[in-house]
Order: C-alpha cells, then structure tokens, then sequence
C-alpha cells in the first residue's frame, strides 16, 4: 500500500523509471527482440537499402540491418555510461570527502590536480589519451572520467566543509569518535543525497561525451554497434541515407532525455530541502 | 578554599596567536594562567572575543597553543597524540553553547549519548537502551525521549541531552562553553540546579564559560575574568560583589542589570570600545579604557598577583599586595 | 488622552492565533518594558503596532489607537507619513537592516530622503549632525563607513540615530541589546533613558531580560503564550504582584549578592 502511494505521489519520477527501465529492458533482451539477427554480420548485397518490413530502420553500408545495431547499441551506451559515472561518482567523492575533511596539504595536493584536470577541454584530454592508448570503449571511459571526477570532488568537498566545523562535528570527535567513522558516518551521508542527484542526472551528459567521441572515432571501435560510433559511419550518407543516421540519432536522444528527466525527478524527491 | 592538593588542571602561561592577513597577528589568549580544583567549578568570564572559548577548546584539545602547557594530573596534554591523546579524551569532556547546532540532526538521542559509550567500547550495540534510560535519568529527562529526534525538543530538554552526553564516559572534568545562553532564563535556572547537582553527586570538575558575571557568580567556586586573551582577575565566586578590584572587573558589576539593583542609579557605562585582538597595545591591555590609567600602565603589563587568599589581580593599582595606590 | 492604546487586541497568521487579547497604554514620556521568554507573542505585538506583521499577519480583533486615531485603518500612504517621523522602530540588529555593500553614508540619505525632500549634501549633513547629537565620535567617520566596519554596539547607535532623526514620539525597540556585550548594553541602555530626559520620547521595550526591563521600564508587561500574564508598574511587579508567573521569572533572575548555588 505505501508501494503504491509513493508512485502516484510522483508521476514524474514514475514514468521515467518505467521508461528507463524499459530502455534497460531493451539492452538487456536485445537478441529476443531482434529475433536473432546479428547486429556484426551483414549482407553485402543488402548494403544501404531504405526501410522496409524487413529492415524496419533499414540496412547500413556493410548491409547489417541498422534496427538490430540500434538495438544492441543499446548495451555497449548504457553499459560504458554506467560504468563511467560509477567510476566518476565514487573517485570523485572519495578525493573530495578526504579533501575537505583533512583539509591542509591534503586539500591542497587535490584540488590543484582537480584544477589541472579542469583546465583541460574534455573531448582534447579524451583524444589525446586514446592517441596514447588507443581508441577502445574502456579507455574512453578512462579519459572522460579523468576530465569529470573534479566536479563530484568539489561538491563532495564543499558539502563537507559546511559541516567540518559545527559543534555536532566537534562534539563526535570530543567523545572519542575515530577519524574512519567521521568519515563514513558524519561526512558521507551529509554528501550523498547532492552527489547521487548529480550522478542521475549527468548519465545523460555522459553519454553525450562517450557518443562524442565514438562518433569522432576515439570510443568505440568496428565492429561494435553503438550509437555515437554508428552516427559517424552515417555521416558520408547523410544526404543518400539518411535512416543510417537518424536512428541511432533519435535512440541517443530518447535515452539521454529519458535519463535527464529521471535525474530531475529523482531530486525532487531526494532534494534535502524538501525534507523539511 | 582551595586545597592544592585537590588540583586537577593547571594552565601555564598559555599563549595562542593566530597570523593574519598583512603580516599582523591576532592574539586570542596572553600567558593564561588558570587552576582548576577536583569537584569545583572555575567561571571564566569576558565578552565577545576576549578568547576565553578559545582558551576553553584547549582542554578538549579542539586547538593546540602556540606557548605554554596544560596540566591534566601533572602531564602536559598539549603535546599529546594519537592513542594517548584518545585514551585522554575520555576524562575532559565538553558541553556546547547552542543546542540547536550540537547534534546531528540524523540521529535519535538515544545514538546521540550511546557513542561516546560506543567509541570507547564501554557497552555492546545491544545495551543501548537501558544505557541511554540511564543517562537521561540522571539529567530528569523521561526515557521515552531516548526515540527522538534533537528538532523535536526544547531548547533546554537539548542541554540536558548534550550534559548526559557529556557525563556519558564519567569525566572528571566538564567543560561548558555558555551552555544557558541561548535559553530563557526560568530554564536557565533549572539548568543550573542540575549541574550543581551532578557536581555534588559525583565531584565534577566544571569550566563554565559566560559572558553574563551575575549570573556565573551564583555557581561557581572561583570566577576569573579575562579582557582581550588576557586574565585580569581571579577571585572566588561568592567574593564577586563585595570584593571584585579589576577597574574591568567593575566595570563588568557596574553593567549588570538586575531586579534587585537600585533603580535610581544612573548607569556609568565604561567608554570607548574594545581594542581588537589584533593591536593589543603594550602594556596593560584595558588602558584607552580605565577610568583610573597611569603612565606606567601604557608601557608595563600588569600581570597577576596575591592580593587575598585565592583572589589574584593584574593592575598596576594594586602592586603592592592588597591595596590601592 | 494616552499616547498608544492597544484594545483587546488578537493577532493572527492564517487561521492560527498568535496573540490573543492584548491591551496596553503607554502615555507621552513613558518607557514600557514587555517580556517573556520565547514564544510569548512580544515581539509579534510591537510589530503590529509598527504595522509590520510578515506575511500572512493581521490584527483579527480589537483596535490600535495612536493618539486617538486606529492604525488599523491606515493605508501606506498615511503608514509612509508615520514611520519614522511618528513612531520609529529599532531591532535587535541594526546592523543586518542595512545594506552591507552601501556605506551608512548612503543608507542614512536613503532614509532621510524618504521622509524630507531635501538634497543629497543636505540629507548627508543632516546625517552627520544626528549621528553627534546622539553622541557617536566622530560622525564623519562613520558615514564614511560600511556597517561591517563598525562594532555591533556601534551599529545598534547608529540604528537609534537613524530612528531618531525625526524626534518621534513613539520609539519601538524590539531585543535592541540582545545581540550585544554587557558593556555595550550599558551604553545602549543609558543611551535610550537619555532620549526619555531629553526628548520626552516614549519606548516600548521588549526584551527577555528581566533586569533590563526593571531598570528602563515605568511599566512592565509579562507576556506568555501570545496573552499577557501581569501588567503593573514596577513596584508593583517587582515587589507586590501575587502573579505566581511573574514570581517564577523574578526568582530566576540572578542577582549580585544574592542566592547561591555553591
């Protein structure tokens, strides 16, 4: 019964979870909707035909049927962007925690680095480091996150700042509290409620840069289907074949929007003002 | 009144500078020297920014002195660390000024007086309830408040709560910094009569911080006065009205408001203003001040001396043991 | 005639009744003195008298007269003529009342021209001259300052000149010394009895401190839970009341030479 007031008491929260889901669903059981097509192996012969009943989103330049790409392109975008604000999220709250709690050398030494990671425009930093390790899905994880931890770790370091040095803080520490629960039991839940808003609502940005750079070449590699990458093979059919670029355009931004809307909805409830 | 032997925490000649911006520096405390007695209860007495919290955050080690030591049972606590430094805390605890900031809003009081206890593996996670019915006892608050959460309390059921905190790990020393006066006064009173019960009970030593001299002279054994980071004068509490010699001090008396006062008084408010802490002048710091400054006042700084059995005086006036110049 | 009269007067927030059957007389030159501690509803009464509930307050029943006339009835046009020059309210902070990036300077000719119209350099004169005739040193200086520049008692003095420029008849003073040191608060009481002797101003005081109020006050008035529990004269209150609340707070104010707990 509480279950079911929860959702009615937010619609907006409800409907995109269910549409999230849904997309998850979707990357999920990707062979049984696509009825067992590959999404790698094509028919030359069948290369670049417009959409049919058979190919509903019709056929790309190496004749594989673009639907089953859309649809498998589902996995590799949401999983890499998971694994990217995941990694974002907890290397960026952990520095900033750490940051602000010890403040000194220690807050010193990070924010400089965060500094110098912000300076950096990320898309550059993320085309250099595939330069030097090679363009692959993982290692676009690893140069978006080096780019993007500065952000969580600013808001964590702040967050905890405001409350370094309230008499509740002093008076835990007074009564013999050790510095490992200060951590885990003051500081980080004063910090998660903001940073899980932030990360709910960045998975749509994320997964812009990733497409970004699978689309300028340095994520996803041949012959992986995934959007951002699918977008750049499209590009010298743009005007002949259009559908190659419009379907995977259209999943990114459904999904981005779906996933935008959640994390908006999700700090309406969670937002700690509301609390009171 | 005080036997030495009784003597629990001494302050020597503690020091405590801040730098500040343009190479200057803001002296909080200049050369504190304070004793504290088993079971009794030193009032430490001054205005906005005269250092006496500063001064008091050294006991719970909150902040370390840039000079001088402090004794806790003959051993210097300011330089104490780690495992030491922790097994220390348990004996000097603190009570904060204002209840609505001292606990963190998250936790039920029963989690808010069970960690100390916690911390220091004094009981198991399972005997938190009888442990907090306890605690909340001994401070007259009903058990049925160990569920609660601190915003659902008044103000002074929350001091009550942040003593039993406090007498959580058995301290010998408590330290309050203006613990009543965010409260109204009818609970004020109250207050009081609690801690002076817990003092009896269980031979407390308390450090009771206070801006307001009429009120901390009714409790406590030994007030020391401080202006500007600096003691000016300490006497015993009872000797407050009668006795008090520090112009600063008569000062203080002079802007006491009370029912009882004579009305027809006209008010003789001292002038001027504060110095700030960072330009203390040389020599005596209440000289643009002190209705009675001399020449030597400008250049030497009084420091404290016998005047009475356990009353000590830093003014030139009274150099020569007891008597005014 | 007296000079304020508060009949009967209920204050509500909403639907909720803060206040309730309130009734007060202050006559010219006198200072009343309101206490209570938290909750009590004082401050919620002065307020009304200046016309300033936030939001959503109104006076639901009785009538506020000022020298015979209902405030109630006022729209801010005849509001705008009163303030300030009529009556004159001071807070518990001065200082946070001012706009912090304007020196006093400004916020002073701000005021004075809200009420005389008159120019700039004779607006900042006019500043200058109150701020010395309230006896602040050097009056130059401090409209040259920024409020975060001066102490806390000094803003509490310039707040009184500034409520004062007028000569109203009727000063509110909502906690003026709460925020202050106890030295300070000397200084702001003496100052405040001065402008009785001088200027025959009437004050009402609402304050929490007991001895304050007994020394300033001709009259007191005990508020507890939005109703007034006692009203007397001083010495009646101090020593002959039989209000058995009025004796719990009287009892709990400390006093020099007086019970001991040790």
């Amino acid at each position: 019964m509480k279950k079911k007031n929860f959702f009615l008491r937010y619609p907006g929260f409800t409907i995109f979870a269910i549409l999230a889901a849904a997309i998850v669903l979707v990357a999920i059981f990707a062979p049984q909707i696509t009825h067992g097509v590959s999404p790698i192996k094509g028919n030359l012969a069948e290369a670049i035909m417009e959409p049919s009943a058979e190919h509903p989103f019709g056929t790309d330049k190496m004749g594989r049927d673009v639907f089953t790409r859309v649809i498998y392109g589902a996995r590799a975008s949401l999983s890499s962007t998971f694994l990217l604000v995941m990694v974002i999220f907890v290397l960026g709250t952990f520095l900033g925690i750490i940051s602000g709690y010890f403040g000194g050398a220690v807050d010193a030494v990070i924010m400089r680095l965060a500094d110098m990671m912000m300076a950096f425009p990320g898309l550059v930093l993320a085309i250099a480091v595939a330069g030097i390790l090679g363009a692959s899905m993982r290692n676009a994880v690893i140069a978006i996150s080096l780019v993007s931890w500065p952000k969580y770790a600013r808001l964590a370091r702040s967050l905890v700042m405001k409350i370094r040095h309230t008499d509740f803080v002093a008076a835990a520490i007074v009564t013999g509290s050790k510095t490992p629960y200060m951590l885990w039991k003051y500081m980080l839940p004063n910090t998660i409620t903001t940073l899980v808003i932030t990360a709910a609502t960045d998975i749509g940005g994320m997964m812009m840069e990733l497409a970004a750079l699978s689309f300028l070449g340095f994520g996803a590699t041949p012959p992986t289907p995934e959007w951002g990458f699918m977008l750049n093979e499209g590009r010298s059919f743009m005007q002949s074949a259009p559908w190659m670029m419009i379907y995977p355009g259209l999943a990114i931004f459904i999904t981005v929007v779906v996933f935008n809307m959640l994390g908006d909805n999700l700090r309406d409830i969670l937002d700690p003002r509301n609390e009171d | 009144m005080f036997d030495e032997t009784d003597l629990i925490l001494e302050a020597r000649h503690v020091t405590r500078r801040f730098p500040a911006a343009g190479g200057r520096e803001l002296v909080a405390c200049n050369d504190v020297n304070l004793k504290f007695y088993k079971g009794k209860t030193l009032g430490l007495v001054g205005e906005s920014g005269c250092g006496k919290s500063t001064f008091m955050r050294f006991l719970v080690w909150l902040d370390t002195p840039t000079e001088g030591e402090i004794l806790y049972k003959g051993k210097d606590i300011t330089r104490m660390k780690g495992k030491e430094l922790w097994e220390n805390r348990r004996h000097i605890q603190m009570v904060f000024q204002d209840p609505s900031t001292s606990f963190n809003p998250k936790m039920r009081i029963r989690d808010i007086v069970c960690e100390p206890l916690l911390n220091y593996r004094r009981i198991n996670p399972s005997e938190k309830d009888a442990a907090a019915r306890r605690l909340l006892e001994m401070v007259e608050l009903p058990g049925e408040f160990a569920d609660r959460f601190p915003h659902n309390m008044s103000g002074g059921q929350r001091q009550r709560v942040a003593i039993a905190r406090a007498l959580a790990l058995e301290p010998e020393i408590i330290i309050m910094d203006e613990a009543t006066s965010a409260l109204d006064v009818s609970v004020q009173k109250t207050i009081v009569e609690l801690i002076t019960r817990l003092q009896r009970e269980k031979s407390i030593t308390i450090g009771f911080i206070c801006h307001n001299l009429g009120f901390i002279q009714s409790f406590a054994h030994q007030v020391a006065v401080m202006y500007l980071g600096n003691i000016v004068e300490i006497l015993p509490g009872e000797s407050v009205s009668e006795k008090a010699m520090h112009p600063y001090t008569e000062a203080l008396i002079g802007s006491v408001f009370d029912t009882k006062m004579d009305f027809s008084k006209k008010v003789v408010p001292i002038r001027g203003e504060p110095p700030s802490p960072l330009d203390v002048p040389a020599g005596c710091p209440f000289q643009d001040r002190c209705s009675r400054c001399r020449e030597i006042c400008r250049r030497e700084r009084p420091t404290l001396r016998t005047v009475a059995p356990d009353h000590e005086v830093a003014c030139h006036l009274f150099e020569k043991g007891g008597s005014a110049i | 005639m007296a000079l304020l009269e508060i009949n009967h007067v209920d204050i509500s927030y909403g639907k909720t009744l803060t206040v309730s059957d309130c009734s007060l007389t202050l006559n010219e030159g006198e200072i009343c003195s309101i206490v209570g501690e938290s909750g009590s509803g004082k401050t919620t009464v002065i307020r009304a008298v200046m016309g300033l509930l936030p939001g959503g307050g109104r006076v639901s029943a009785g009538d506020i007269l000022f020298e015979g006339e209902s405030l109630l009835a006022y729209d801010q046009k005849k509001w705008r003529s009163l303030r300030g020059h009529e009556i004159s309210m001071i807070f518990q902070d001065s200082g946070a009342m001012m706009n912090q990036t304007r020196k006093i300077g400004n916020t002073f000719v701000e005021y004075i021209r809200t009420h005389e119209n008159i120019s700039k350099q004779e607006a900042w004169k006019k500043g200058t001259e109150m701020l010395e005739r309230m006896r602040l040193p050097d009056g130059d200086r401090i409209m040259h300052s920024y409020p975060f520049q001066l102490s806390g008692g000094m803003r509490q003095r310039v707040g009184i000149a500034m409520g004062m420029t007028y000569q109203p008849k009727l000063l509110l003073a909502d906690e003026p010394t709460s925020a202050l040191d106890v030295t300070t608060q000397a200084q702001i009481v003496r100052q405040m009895m001065e402008l009785r002797d001088e200027y025959g101003t009437s004050i009402i005081l609402v304050t929490h401190d007991l001895g304050v109020a007994a020394y300033m006050g001709d009259k007191i008035v005990v508020m507890k839970n939005g109703k007034i529990e006692d009203q007397g004269d001083r010495d009646h209150m101090l020593h002959e009341t039989e209000n058995p609340y009025t004796q719990l707070l009287l009892d709990a104010v400390p006093s020099l030479g007086g019970k001991r707990y040790v």
